[in-house]
């Protein structure tokens, strides 16, 4: 549906360049909901804008549906690319009402269809995104959520050969947010349109898509199911962006054969799934997601042995389905997600269990580390 | 938390100084509401009651002038009355279109274009609202002037046309439309310039995806979208081109076209013969009603404007439209325009300034230049007594006018009080009130009451100080309701009174909009004509007065040297308020 090809966009800015985009290819089956995931400053909505025609690339290509709409002789202007996009800001117009607002995609089309087509057709899309009977209402006079509908049903209405998503939830409260998260991914199967979904919130882009590529700095860390972004990351980036693993810094020790690896650390060694391009005596990081770890106050459980520490409850956080609980081994802090059953004091000693098949040892270059340092800070 | 709220709530043994704090903050709304009822609504008052009385030489509040509704049918009767409001309407018509036509190309080039030397083109067009009209209309009358102005000079050369004048006289209807223009168009561009920029780039985007092309994005969504900023714009500038007499004064008394706020300065001043107060206050309110009108329809408008506010996210980053191939032309354009509004009004000016006489610019003429004009300024007692006059009422009306803002902003936006709805109407009448019907008004106002301001400059700092309320209420209502009102109540926790609260915390934090807000004022105050001319008196006179009068009696070179000094002080004035208010933005 549509592809990518060594994009690049740079920005000048005051005392030089702005690599936004940093050559990035991808591509999109038809009917896949497609999602950009990363820090703001990523270069993500540069992405999306670039394919929507609002952003001239400096290099690449850009193909919607076999058709090339960008590469470096041609540009097709956004007004003849035929996609739909829905803002962050919703843009809708103020000076319409909501049927004006969903009518003018049809209004403004080349081959305007008849009136009565017009009204059949906007009344359809705004009983798909539950805004029938509002029609005659000022665009102005709708909440937050019915403005985002709004601007969905105004992207939706001419039947667009995609539909671009830029950041739609990020102003809506968190309850509302929720909701429009499952009717964005309900209406977008309903109607299996290709989807391209930018946002910096780990949840919406593992409940809502189909792959998720994960950006930093302009370059495409990561691409793949929700699952394997969160589950096998492949860079320390993404497991610290994705999910808020733990992440312990150490010198790998040894590489087995059968792919695990052990990994020193100052507080004893850990033992975990290591990736292919691990080399003995470089820096490394092991991660492990919080729901992973486990405490125990059992004393039989062996100490330095099969990732099994001793540590201290220092602080525990209870959020009603589960506990996070901050717990340090020495000076190392570890936080561990436990049920909202489990009670934990303060200051109790437990044994801190890391099982081996949840741990990712990860290299980690100076640059990396730059780079999680940077995410963290945001 | 209304007043009464805190007396039911107060302990007894608090209830005294209670008491006397609310006393105290009694007095000083109803010192306030009666400051400026004497000041607004005192000239009313007095204007129509002149109407009503017939003075051929005696003054509207002496026993030998007798009521009448003479006055009325006099000017309601003759068809002199109605070819002046024709006139008026073509002017006002023809200003507007001309100056908004130029300021929405401006504003839409250096707010949403990548055009060249955008800092530079605000610059400067924020540097020509510092050119007094007076000094447009001279330095117009000099360029275009038909026999020996620049201008005409220059396209007969070029286009080698016969004859000793022509092809353009700026002393006509068109020329007086076209200097109107020019001297609004940086006023507008302020006005709009602030909707260009502040329009979310998305909705125009939302179009483009949604396939419109870039005219339907242009006049199905840009414009309509800008049309309340426009509209508003367009109203206040009706108002200002209505009461506008310098160009009517200058450029078209010349050219024997008459408009309303001539028709009223030539009733109180008039050529020869004696002022008839009656018939000038008749045409004021006839003149009242033509700028009144708009200004209550576009009110009804903004009350209902909330149905144009939008939510807005983060924005993206604002993308410029990409001129390409037209943006040396354009940019281009934009300097040859301002070359013209700015540059050859200053330059004819120095030239005139530099000359025993006045002479069209060429190599021969360099040999005369000389500094006798500025050396006579400096001898000049009316000079020096001129420029003292004006910079006394320019620093004591800012500060007035800025103080009373203050003041009026508060009660208005904070003190919950009942006198807050009728006081902001109240400060906000001077705005519909042209130049000439406050100055009228004032000058008969002090005829009866016992006060001596009359003759001095202080008369002319009441007016001026009357006409410039609305404005800095205005300016002052707008940055108190941008001051968080928790900032406030935490001072009010924390155990400040309401004074302490007023004068530690409110004060400090709109100081800097109470700064800029008094350099614009005072900028105004001393390029102001109308007001400074109709209450002149030989102990009273200001620059702007001097200028016209000395171009009045054909003393080109003076009035081309007090011009120079006049147009340094007012374009520095404009500049820096602009620097300061820009950096107030930031800090923001």
């Amino acid at each position: 549906m549509i592809s990518l090809e060594n994009l690049v966009k740079k920005f000048p800015i005051a005392g030089g360049v702005k690599v936004a985009v940093d050559d990035i290819s991808f591509d999109l089956p038809d009917g896949e909901f497609f999602t950009l995931l990363g820090p703001s400053g990523c270069g993500k909505t540069t992405t999306l804008r670039s394919i929507a025609g609002l952003e001239k690339p400096t290099a690449g290509t850009i193909s919607i549906d076999g058709q090339k709409v960008y590469d470096n002789k041609l540009l097709v202007p956004a007004n003849k690319r035929g996609l739909g996009m829905v803002f962050q800001s919703y843009a809708v117009w103020p000076h319409m009402s909501v049927f004006e607002n969903v009518a003018f995609p049809l209004r403004v089309a080349d081959e305007r269809p008849k009136r009565s087509e017009v009204k059949r057709r906007v009344h359809e899309t705004l009983e798909l995104v539950d805004l029938g009977g509002l029609g005659d209402r000022p665009a102005t006079m709708l909440s937050g959520g019915q403005q985002q509908r709004l601007s969905l049903a105004r992207a939706l209405v001419r039947e667009p050969k995609m539909l671009l998503l830029d950041e739609p939830l990020s102003n809506l409260d968190a309850k509302l947010r929720d909701r429009m998260r499952s009717e964005l991914r309900v209406i977008q199967q309903h109607l299996g349109i290709t989807t391209l979904f930018v946002t910096h919130d780990q949840v919406e882009a593992l409940s809502m898509s189909d792959r998720v590529a994960v950006m930093n700095n302009g370059k495409i860390e990561q691409i793949g199911g929700p699952r394997d972004v969160y589950h096998d990351p492949v860079t320390a980036f993404v497991a610290n962006f994705i999910g808020g693993a733990n992440t312990l810094d150490g010198i790998v020790e040894s590489v087995e054969s059968d792919g695990s690896a052990v990994l020193s650390t100052k507080f004893g060694p850990i033992r975990g799934r290591g990736l292919p391009n691990l080399v003995e005596g470089l820096p490394a990081v092991a991660s492990i997601h919080l729901e992973d770890v486990q405490l125990s106050t059992d004393d039989r459980a062996e100490i330095s042995q099969n990732n099994v520490f001793e540590g201290t409850v220092s602080l525990g956080l209870f959020n009603g389905p589960s506990v996070v609980y901050r717990v340090y081994v020495g000076d190392q802090l570890i936080e561990a997600q436990l049920g909202g059953h489990d009670a934990l004091a303060r200051g109790s000693e437990v044994r801190v269990i890391l099982p081996k098949r949840h741990i990712r040892i990860l290299p980690r270059g100076p640059e990396d580390q730059a780079l999680v340092r940077g995410a963290e800070e945001k | 938390m209304t007043v009464i709220d805190v007396e039911v709530e107060a302990p007894e043994s608090s209830k005294p100084k209670r008491r006397s704090r609310i006393s105290g903050k009694a007095l000083y709304i109803t010192g306030t509401v009666a400051l400026l009822g004497y000041l607004v609504a005192g000239p009313l008052g007095v204007l129509l009651f002149s109407s009503f009385k017939r003075t051929e030489g005696t003054l509207p509040f002496e026993s030998e002038s007798p009521y009448t509704l003479e006055n009325y049918s006099d000017v309601f009767l003759t068809s002199s009355t109605y070819s002046t409001l024709w006139n008026t309407a073509m002017y006002a018509a023809g200003a507007l279109t001309l100056s908004f036509t130029i300021a929405i190309t401006l504003a839409w080039l250096v707010e949403r274009t990548d055009i060249a030397f955008r800092n530079t083109i605000y610059t400067m067009v924020i540097a020509s609202l510092g050119i007094p009209a007076v000094i447009s209309g001279i330095s117009w009358g000099l360029l275009g002037s038909e026999r020996i102005g620049v201008v005409n000079v220059f396209l007969r050369w070029l286009f080698h046309l016969d004859g000793i004048t022509g092809p353009f006289n700026v002393f006509s209807f068109p020329g007086m439309i076209l200097v109107q223009s020019l001297t609004m168009v940086p006023v507008t561009f302020l006005l709009i310039s602030g909707a260009f920029r502040a329009m979310e780039a998305s909705l125009e985007e939302a179009a483009l995806i949604s396939g419109a092309s870039f005219r339907q994005t242009l006049g199905k969504i840009s414009l309509p979208v800008l049309a309340p900023a426009l509209f508003s714009a367009l109203v206040y500038q009706l108002v200002t081109v209505i009461e506008s007499l310098d160009i009517p004064l200058i450029i078209g008394f010349r050219g024997n076209i008459l408009v309303l706020s001539t028709r009223v300065y030539l009733e109180v001043q008039p050529v020869g013969g004696l002022p008839n107060y009656g018939m000038a206050s008749t045409f004021s309110i006839l003149m009242l009603f033509v700028a009144v009108g708009p200004l209550l329809y576009y009110n009804r408008l903004i009350s209902r404007s909330d149905r144009f506010s939008t939510v807005t996210g983060k924005s993206y980053h604002q993308k410029r439209y990409e001129l390409g191939a037209a943006k040396p032309f354009v940019t281009f354009a934009v300097f040859g325009y301002l070359f013209l509004a700015l540059l050859l009004p200053i330059l004819i000016l120095v030239w005139t300034s530099l000359l025993p006489f006045y002479q069209v610019p060429s190599i021969d003429a360099l040999s005369d230049l000389q500094l006798d004009a500025y050396r006579n300024l400096n001898d000049s007692e009316f000079f020096v007594d001129a420029l003292k006059n004006t910079v006394i009422v320019g620093a004591t009306v800012s500060m007035a006018v800025m103080v009373v803002g203050v003041l009026v902003g508060w009660i208005v936006v904070r003190s919950g009080s009942r006198w807050s709805g009728a006081l902001d109407v109240l400060a906000y009448v001077p705005h519909a009130m042209p130049g000439v019907i406050i100055g009228t008004s004032i000058l008969l106002i002090y005829l009866i009451v016992p006060v001596p301001v009359s003759g001095t400059v202080w008369i002319i700092v009441i007016a001026l100080s009357t006409q410039y309320i609305s404005l800095s209420t205005r300016l002052m209502n707008g940055s108190i309701t941008q001051i968080q009102v928790q900032l406030e109540e935490a001072a009010e926790v924390s155990g400040a009174s309401q004074t302490q609260v007023f004068r530690k915390i409110l004060l400090p934090l709109i100081l800097p909009p109470f700064v800029n807000g008094a350099l614009l004022v005072f900028l105004l105050s001393i390029r102001n004509l109308t007001l400074a001319l109709i209450l002149a008196s030989p102990k009273a006179i200001l620059l702007s007065v001097l200028i016209f009068t000395r171009w009045d009696a054909g003393q080109t070179e003076d009035t081309a040297a007090i011009g120079v000094v006049l147009v340094i002080a007012t374009v520095t004035l404009s500049i820096l308020s602009r620097r300061l208010s820009s950096k107030g933005d930031v800090a923001r």
